[in-house]
């Protein structure tokens, strides 16, 4: 998550930005694009709507910045932006599928494979590309409420109390959802794990 | 205690959401319970595999051109800021709280000229008694003296032995 900003930096940021300057919303830019990517990345599962996503989502920031009334609030405004977005191309998608029922093709939320574009992590070049392949459908098989706070758990870093304000939910309920997540993502890495054996 | 619950707070502990106060109590459990130490350990294993997934390195470069371009050719108007909103910019406000400003000017100034009108009305009757007299002014009427009565009403004269006043 990044953090090279303080507080009252980011409230000045954000308020001229409000007030219009595209040079603030630049830097706004600068500071969320990457982490907001891989959050809809990680939801999503595909890099090529990620892109299209995180270009929506910051349009809509530009659109509704305005609205803001908290400037301090705007990383969990942001982050429930990108949310809605993601949710929002998902119900289209089931619609859609659900019209034409010609596309037999389930919806992969998981379906990437590492790729140039792809930064290296010298732990992730240890993982057999079966693994990540298992890791990627147990997040994709999560139900969304799961799947989100996981995401911002594990991958995001985020505080509970921090997801508790992106989705909009109580902390005891954040808490909750991210351990029976974590459950879930542990039966099937066991389950693939003892498969192997 | 059952584990369920502490499971939960193992979760929160591996990341990191938990107070110093709640840490302690967790890790504290953690060193007495086998079963809650054995899920500690398989989570943060969990932990570390998810997370060494490949990332991308962020958004490609045509993610903010496309952003850009969209501000630049006017696709998306902007809202107002809501800091810089001011009340009496709004104009709706600005009418309601001109016709409220002068409902009650206008309520003062009925009230004053009124207050005026019985003043002068009171200056005229002043006048007038001080010339003709107060007509609704009288001397109070004498109360009846519940001692006193008429001689002819007592009957006979123990003194006299005769009926009516003496001569």
């Amino acid at each position: 998550m990044s953090s090279e900003i303080s507080q009252d930096e980011l409230r000045q940021v954000v308020e001229r930005a409000q007030d219009g300057s595209l040079e603030a919303y630049h830097t706004l830019y600068s500071l969320y694009g990457k982490p907001v990517y891989h959050f809809i990345w990680r939801l999503i599962g595909k890099p090529e709507e990620a892109d299209d996503l995180t270009q929506e989502t910051f349009m809509k920031v530009y659109a509704e910045i305005g609205n803001l009334r908290n400037p301090g609030q705007f990383k969990y405004w942001l982050f429930r932006i990108a949310r809605n977005e993601v949710y929002q191309r998902l119900r289209r998608k089931k619609t859609r599928k659900a019209e034409t029922s010609l596309d037999t093709e389930e919806i992969s939320y998981y379906d990437f494979l590492p790729d140039e574009s792809l930064g290296t992590n010298p732990e992730g070049s240890l993982l057999s590309e079966e693994l990540v392949a298992v890791i990627n459908q147990a997040l994709a098989s999560l139900r969304p409420k799961y799947r989100d706070v996981f995401v911002l758990a594990v991958y995001e870093k985020m505080s509970y109390e921090e997801i508790a304000q992106v989705v909009g939910r109580s902390l005891l309920s954040v808490k909750t959802d991210i351990y029976r997540a974590r459950l879930a993502v542990k039966e099937m890495l066991t389950d693939y794990l003892s498969r192997k054996k | 205690m059952i584990c369920a619950y502490w499971r939960r707070n193992v979760t929160a502990l591996i990341d990191s959401s938990l107070s110093r106060a709640q840490e302690k109590r967790v890790r504290t459990h953690l060193k007495t319970c086998d079963s809650c130490r054995e899920f500690y350990a398989e989570q943060t294993e969990m932990t570390k595999a998810v997370q060494a997934l490949p990332t991308p390195s962020g958004p490609p470069p045509e993610v903010w051109s496309a952003i850009s371009r969209r501000i630049a050719s006017e696709q998306v108007k902007q809202s107002p800021a809501i800091h810089s909103w001011k009340w009496w910019e709004a104009p709706r406000l600005a009418y309601a709280a001109a016709a409220v400003i002068l409902l009650f000017g206008s309520l003062l100034v009925v009230q004053q000229r009124e207050q005026l009108v019985v003043q002068q009305l009171a200056e005229i009757d002043a006048f007038t008694y001080s010339v003709q007299g107060n007509p609704f002014y009288g001397e109070p009427a004498t109360p009846e003296n519940p001692f006193f009565r008429p001689i002819e009403s007592l009957g006979q004269n123990p003194f006299t032995g005769s009926r009516g006043a003496s001569k």
